[in-house]
């Protein structure tokens, strides 16, 4: 009797034990670099950097994901990651959950929280093993601080003979922090988002296009108190007043984003780059224009790449005020942070070599020089700013281990 | 003293065994009543690097793997895109993990593959020609 209960309890046991999947991911990131003021990391998220004399491990993360099939069509999938946030909480752990229906080959639909599909490596670039670079180009990638989209997406596949055509649509919403100097914080809301995914993928080639447009949800409290500020101050003394006013007024502001991206990959070498455009209504972030392009071989199990990557915005500075005083120099210093948080223009050369150790770990070296012309930047953190001595051109070692499991 | 050698040559054998198996054919096979005949290559790309999991005829199908130490996969991968083990396992660590696709089923020997086979009709797998039973259907071969 004890036997058969112990069976009764097993076989479904078992049978969903079959059908589940755990695995695991790890990144061990050091960060070296020569930059005195411009504290490199890799996102705008991130609320720790690393500066000369310093070993930095904060491009550091391990995680992990599980996937039930429920049935043949209905799939839960849920992936956690742990790496450097400012608030440690569920939020912001949980990178995916979302159940997928796959009534058949062609359509596929994606229900909670879904990675989000803006460029070619943004649903998984905290998991250093998926790629090549030590970390996502930063001229591109560290500029957009989402990663995950709240709703649900709707993918058709259909099947040429010459490759696979692909085409997702995806709506809801988004929030994720943005760090920056002097303890700033903002966990931005983008609402009423939406995108289009096109992509077409052959043997060799992967060609797509992306479009996304959203709406600010939110706004920071810094915002507010500057706005209550400058309302103090008449336009005579100030005339650029009602524009800036209009600019830290960031709710319902419209955002879009326009990406295309290339890969090919014969197995001998490969190229991959993307080009973005990113515009909005808003004074904060009226255009910004990037692009990378890499190009790279394989030898035995060596990946050597080199990569180029840029970024540009025309984000203007305010105008001063036409008086001085103690307070409106300060009001002016701490509105321009805040209009000139998107002002960048800087280039990155890289060169990257991944060794794989065995089938699921890996080895990165990648080794990068970066020129800016705009100090400060979204980019990085900062030290010593009031010195005014930037510097403009820096180095950046970063190694890291990388394993799946 | 013995022990030892015993259990080196066993792990011999069971090195040679595998090694063996990769110097084999490698065949592509379906249950015995899936209706299909024939795959193209660029279908069981499509099917294996999870881009696109229906046979010809448009019905699902369940691709089947093996666990990622078996030596039969590294041929295998080689042999259907010309990409190393590690540019797969990359390849599939980014699919997994950006939540795109799952990968297959993996499972440890060749008889758990070919017993799924046989129970599962729209299943597909890979096998060493010399293992193909009656109760599979082979409908595609690597050319050595």
């Amino acid at each position: 009797m004890r036997l058969f209960f112990l069976l009764f309890i097993c076989i479904p046991f078992q049978a969903a034990a079959e059908q589940l999947k755990l695995d695991g991911f790890a990144t061990i990131g050091l960060t070296i670099t020569d930059s005195k003021t411009a504290g490199v990391r890799q996102h705008i998220s991130q609320p720790n950097a690393t500066y000369e004399n310093e070993f930095g491990f904060t491009n550091s993360s391990a995680g992990g994901q599980i996937e039930w099939q429920a049935n043949s069509s209905t799939q839960l999938v849920g992936q956690v990651i742990f790496k450097d946030n400012q608030e440690q909480n569920l939020d912001n752990i949980i990178q995916m959950a979302f159940l997928r229906y796959t009534p058949n080959a062609n359509w596929q639909v994606r229900f909670g929280r879904t990675g989000l599909d803006l460029f070619m490596m943004t649903e998984h670039r905290d998991i250093g093993y998926t790629y090549t670079y030590d970390h996502p180009p930063t001229e591109f990638y560290a500029i957009v601080p989402h990663q995950n989209l709240d709703g649900a997406d709707i993918k058709y596949t259909y099947s040429f003979s010459e490759g696979l055509f692909s085409s997702k649509f995806f709506i809801g919403r988004s929030t994720a922090p943005i760090v920056s100097d002097d303890n700033f914080f903002w966990d931005v809301e983008l609402k009423s988002l939406f995108g289009l995914v096109l992509e077409w993928q052959s043997y060799d080639w992967t060609l797509r296009a992306n479009y996304t447009a959203t709406q600010s949800g939110n706004e920071n409290e810094q915002q507010k108190q500057l706005r209550a500020a400058l309302a103090q101050i008449p336009n005579e003394i100030w005339p650029q007043r009602p524009a800036l006013l209009e600019s830290l007024n960031i709710i319902g502001k419209r955002f879009n984003y326009s990406a295309l991206g290339v890969r090919y990959d014969n197995s001998q070498w490969f190229a991959q780059s993307e080009l973005s455009y990113i515009d909005s209504n808003s004074q904060v972030l009226k255009a910004l224009t990037a692009g990378y392009a890499s190009v790279g071989f394989y030898y035995n199990n060596h990946t050597l790449m080199t990569t180029f990557a840029q970024v540009k915005s025309n984000n203007t500075t305010p105008q001063r005020p036409l008086i001085s005083s103690e307070q409106l120099d300060l009001l002016y210093n701490t509105i321009i942070r805040h209009t000139n948080f998107y002002l960048v223009d800087q280039n990155t050369l890289s060169v990257t070599l991944r060794t794989e150790i065995n089938d699921s770990l890996a080895v990165k070296v990648q080794l990068e020089h970066t020129a800016v012309d705009s100090l400060p930047s979204a980019f990085y953190l900062h030290r010593d700013l009031e010195k005014g001595n930037f510097d403009n051109s820096f180095n950046t070692l970063g190694i890291s281990l990388n394993w799946v499991f | 003293m013995l022990r030892p050698l015993l259990t080196l040559l066993v792990l011999m054998l069971l090195t040679f065994d595998a090694r063996s198996n990769v110097q084999e054919d490698i065949v592509i096979v379906v249950n015995k009543h899936n209706p299909i005949e024939y795959i193209e290559k660029r279908q069981l790309i499509d099917m294996y690097m999870g881009k696109y999991l229906a046979f010809p005829n448009g019905h699902i199908a369940v691709t089947l793997d093996y666990k990622k130490e078996h030596a039969l996969r590294s041929a295998f991968f080689l042999a259907l895109t010309g990409r190393n083990i590690a540019q797969i396992n990359a390849y599939w660590s980014r699919v997994k993990f950006s939540g795109k696709a799952s990968p297959p089923q993996a499972y440890p020997s060749i008889e758990a593959i070919i017993d799924k086979v046989v129970t599962t009709p729209s299943a597909i797998a890979y096998i060493p020609a010399s293992a193909v039973t009656d109760e599979l259907k082979v409908v595609y071969r690597f050319a050595k």
